[in-house]
């Protein structure tokens, strides 16, 4: 039934599982978990195991339970503009197949190619373009979920609105694969937009930058996302030195896009700079860049940071002023109209585990006195056990773990990982 | 209820707040399905979160179930006391808490109208974009029960993908925040399971509520139809056709003649249907789509393609939709309507089933509805004084919520289970689905006080099922 497989393709800090187990369908997955559940085994749902890094230190992991063989597209609509496919598709795969019916899901996480629908779910990962598009509970429809004891439910259906029964894909989305395993997933889909721009626009500060970034998205304009810099991602394309730098994309039809464009002369003219545009090859490079950049280059530390957008301008000031003092290097992209910074800490000779952990706590505090939120997404796991991974979330927790009780009594799925330990 | 009951509430709320006359409770004895009634012995009406926290201790103490009502524009009997004998009415909590244009959200209390969220904030240029028919009426704690729609979630998404964050008050008395205006905390989304849980939860006290950019431009077009099929081709070629409408909407002969006799927009009286279609967005962007719209209804036969010439034909077109079932009153005493969903290309087969079902029970059924979402409401007209006519009419409503679930759809797209469509739930979830549904429930609330009866099938007892005595206006 299914394959075993050297473990050390999954191994989350440093431990590799018992075993691995690649289902080829929901019935031999559920059978998995049903067995799993029989022996006490504790069950980590993956993909490709591109994310492993992401969580809290494994309580236990004995069964890697590997959903990529379950790949198939269940049934696909274009005209209903819907799709179900099972959880183990590439993301990328998944677009490839939509882009034929000049259809998207509008979701651009980083790494498509490696991330898979039930990855992109269950860590609830979005992109530039959740600003216009939102992120993946707008667009789930309905879901197929093997609970942890084997059994398999279903929530909504294959219509874009449906109030039938609680919305139960609601909870999969960022549950971390503690809640079940989510076998498959139905979509609702959108038209591709015929083009797209990038335009970019240097400041001397990170409040300038924002104050610009506030006031467009209080005009008429429809950015499909708005990013700020305080490093040039796209080296080697010959930028310039100013370290703030905005990254604004257009998508839509020819005469949408030269308005825009106009719209945006006229915008940031007023704030003394002038926009670059970014030509179709560059700009789907310099657009990959962005999405990557949670995931990419070598980092000591990676964090999300979210605040209400008028916050983050605060944020970045204070950060700035901080590393100068603590002799860091840090550099952000930040979802601007989202409130959403995700930063990396890079490795420097004069980096100390205690140095880090320092920074780490700094920046918890920062996030909590502007009202925000800070996750650890990455960082050595070897400092998991001094870390806060998830940070306090609010006086819902015991809420929270009374559900992961309910719906996992034993604790088996994925234990330990999640917020709270859960 | 006993004197001393009363005199706690009123400690709590005021006695301004408490209702235990039997006249006055007649009022909440229904929302808008009228098919089944239920009185609750007293109705508490708390004017802040404190309020209903006080009110629900006692409430937990005592061990008295109770029911959330906001103001009873529910079409699936939602609020209907089941074997509950207090409700809490959102009535006086109506308070718009906080308005954030820079980070564009909105606090608002349960009881404030959707409609007037968007008033508060339309001279910033910003909207609360779900906009349910009854948004004049209905309110925000109504709406997050129900996750309600309205025409133009065909672009917008329906409220579960406008509310960021709840407050909601549990069955034990507990305040929780669920959410809220800074994205992306992480745990489990509660707020979006509370979403659409139809008060079964707890009672939700205030929200926070997504701000949507008021578009530059609109074109909103009236195209003229001869038959239902020609119409409903239309809508499926523009949706295949790759383009979504920020709104499309149809009605069939019986509700343009209805319609047209309340409102006098001016609609053509023997058309077969016509579409609204509304695009919205950046001007430029415009002129081309509605070349391509038009170029479609024509293909498909319009007799004509109108478009609003200005902003006042156009909130009169809206108007004309939005009050189309309480123009319904004019063509029959009573009416029952539907709200099941099919796939979008699966629209002429669920209107094509629709007069069948009409035939074989013999009854008018006039149709207006969220074409482009696959969402249908066929309003089955009828008059309860004729024997039998109320009994063919719920055969043939659940004959057509089979068909949709046939047809690859849901039973409901935005009116919720409620008391009404309790005994479908079977046709599209298996015992384990419903299973797990109880078991979240559980989570929130345990001993099943909040809002009990609904949604899932259970028997219950002391509900009156009987023709209806009045309509709500919607």
């Amino acid at each position: 039934m299914s394959g075993s497989e050297n473990g050390a393709r999954f191994v989350i800090d440093g431990r590799e599982p018992q075993e691995v187990s690649f289902p080829e369908s929901v019935e031999q997955a559920a059978g998995v978990v049903y067995t799993a559940a029989e022996h006490q085994r504790a069950v980590s749902p993956v993909g490709t195991g591109t994310f492993l890094h992401i969580g809290g230190l494994p309580r236990r992991y004995d069964l890697a339970l590997c959903l990529q063989r379950m790949n198939r597209i269940v049934d696909y609509q274009p005209t209903d503009m819907t799709i179900s496919v099972e959880a183990g598709l590439p993301l990328a795969q998944l677009q490839r197949i939509l882009g034929e019916q000049n259809q998207w899901l509008p979701l651009d996480p980083p790494w498509p190619e490696r991330v898979t629908v039930g990855g992109l779910i269950a860590m609830n990962l979005s992109g530039p373009s959740r600003l216009s598009q939102g992120t993946i509970r707008d667009f789930l429809i309905g879901i197929k979920v093997i609970r942890a004891d084997g059994t398999v439910i279903k929530s909504g259906g294959r219509v874009v609105k449906n109030v039938a029964g609680y919305d139960l894909a609601k909870l999969y989305c960022g549950s971390f694969g503690t809640l079940g395993v989510i076998a498959e997933a139905t979509f609702k889909i959108r038209p591709r937009p015929e083009t797209q721009v990038v335009c970019s626009v240097d400041f001397p500060s990170a409040e300038q930058a924002m104050e610009v970034a506030l006031r467009m998205l209080g005009t008429e304009l429809q950015p499909i996302f708005l990013e700020l810099a305080n490093c040039d991602p796209s080296e080697g394309q010959g930028a310039d030195a100013s370290p703030y730098r905005l990254f604004i994309g257009f998508a839509g039809i020819a005469e949408e896009m030269i308005y825009q464009q106009n719209r945006l002369q006229e915008i940031i003219s007023i704030a003394g700079r002038n926009p670059q545009t970014w030509e179709e090859g560059r700009g789907q490079t310099l657009t990959a860049t962005l999405r990557d950049f949670p995931v990419s280059g070598e980092a000591a530390l990676r964090c999300k940071v979210s605040l209400l957008p008028s916050q983050l301008a605060a944020f970045c000031k204070a950060l700035e002023e901080e590393i100068h003092v603590r002799n860091l290097s840090v550099q952000y992209i930040a979802h601007a109209g989202n409130g959403i910074a995700n930063c990396r800490l890079l490795q420097t000779e004069n980096l100390s585990r205690e140095k880090l952990l320092s920074f780490v706590d700094w920046l918890r505090i920062l996030a909590k006195q502007l009202g925000g939120h800070m996750v650890v997404e990455a960082i050595d796991s070897a400092l998991k056990d001094r870390v806060d991974i998830w940070g306090h979330v609010g006086n819902s927790f015991p809420l929270m773990k009374r559900l992961k009780e309910t719906l996992d009594p034993q604790g088996m799925l994925n234990p330990g990982r999640f917020v709270g330990g859960m | 209820m006993d004197a001393s009951f009363i005199s706690h509430l009123s400690a709590i709320v005021g006695p301004d707040g408490v209702v235990s006359n039997k006249t006055a409770l007649s009022v909440y004895d229904c929302d808008g399905y009228t098919l089944e009634k239920s009185t609750p012995e007293v109705v508490v009406l708390p004017r802040s979160t404190e309020e209903v926290v006080a009110v629900v201790k006692f409430l937990h103490k005592e061990k008295i179930a109770f029911v959330p009502r906001g103001a009873g524009t529910g079409l699936s009997g939602g609020c209907l006391p089941v074997e509950a004998p207090v409700m809490i009415g959102t009535s006086r909590m109506n308070q718009i808490l906080h308005i954030d244009f820079l980070n564009r959200y909105v606090i608002a209390q349960a009881g404030v109208v959707n409609l007037w969220v968007s008033n508060a904030v339309k001279s910033q240029g910003f909207q609360y974009a779900p906009d349910p028919s009854s948004q004049q009426a209905c309110t925000i704690g109504g709406n997050v029960a129900e996750n309600s729609g309205g025409p133009h979630t065909l672009k917008y998404g329906v409220t579960t993908n406008h509310v960021l964050g709840v407050e909601l008050v549990l069955p034990d008395g507990e305040v929780i925040q669920l959410g809220g205006a800074v994205e992306d905390i992480p745990g489990y989304d509660l707020r979006g399971i509370t979403i659409g849980a139809e008060g079964t939860f707890g009672i939700v006290t205030s929200a926070t509520l997504r701000l949507t950019r008021l578009p530059q431009a609109y074109r909103t077009f009236l195209a003229v139809f001869e038959s239902v099929h020609d119409a409903t081709q239309t809508v499926s070629d523009i949706i295949a056709d790759g383009i979504v409408p920020a709104a499309l909407e149809m009605m069939d002969t019986l509700i343009i003649q209805a319609v047209e006799a309340a409102f006098r927009f001016g609609f053509p009286t023997d058309a077969g249907a016509v579409l609204i279609i509304e695009i919205d967005g950046l001007a430029a962007g415009l002129d081309p789509l509605a070349t391509r719209i038009t170029h479609l209804c024509e293909k498909n036969g319009s007799r004509e393609v109108r478009v609003a010439r200005d902003d006042t034909e156009r909130l009169a077109l809206w108007k004309s939709r939005k009050r189309a079932f309480g123009a319904v009153g004019r063509l029959a005493p009573n009416y029952c309507t539907q709200d099941g969903v099919v796939p979008r290309t699966k629209v002429p087969d669920i209107l094509r089933a629709i007069s069948g079902v009409a035939e074989k029970y013999q009854l008018r059924i006039a149709n207006v509805f969220h074409a482009g979402d696959g969402n249908i409401h066929p309003i089955l007209l009828y008059d309860e004084r004729n024997a039998g006519e109320t009994e063919r009419v719920l055969k043939a409503g659940q004959e057509i919520l089979t068909a949709c679930v046939d047809l690859g759809g849901s039973l409901t797209g935005e009116h919720g289970i409620g008391v009404e469509k309790m005994g479908q739930m079977s046709l599209i979830f298996s015992p384990e689905d419903l299973l797990i549904m109880t078991q979240v429930r559980s989570v929130f609330n345990p001993e099943n006080r909040c809002n009990p009866n609904k949604i899932f099938p259970t028997p219950h007892g002391c509900i009156d099922t009987r023709v209806p005595r009045r309509q709500v206006p919607l």
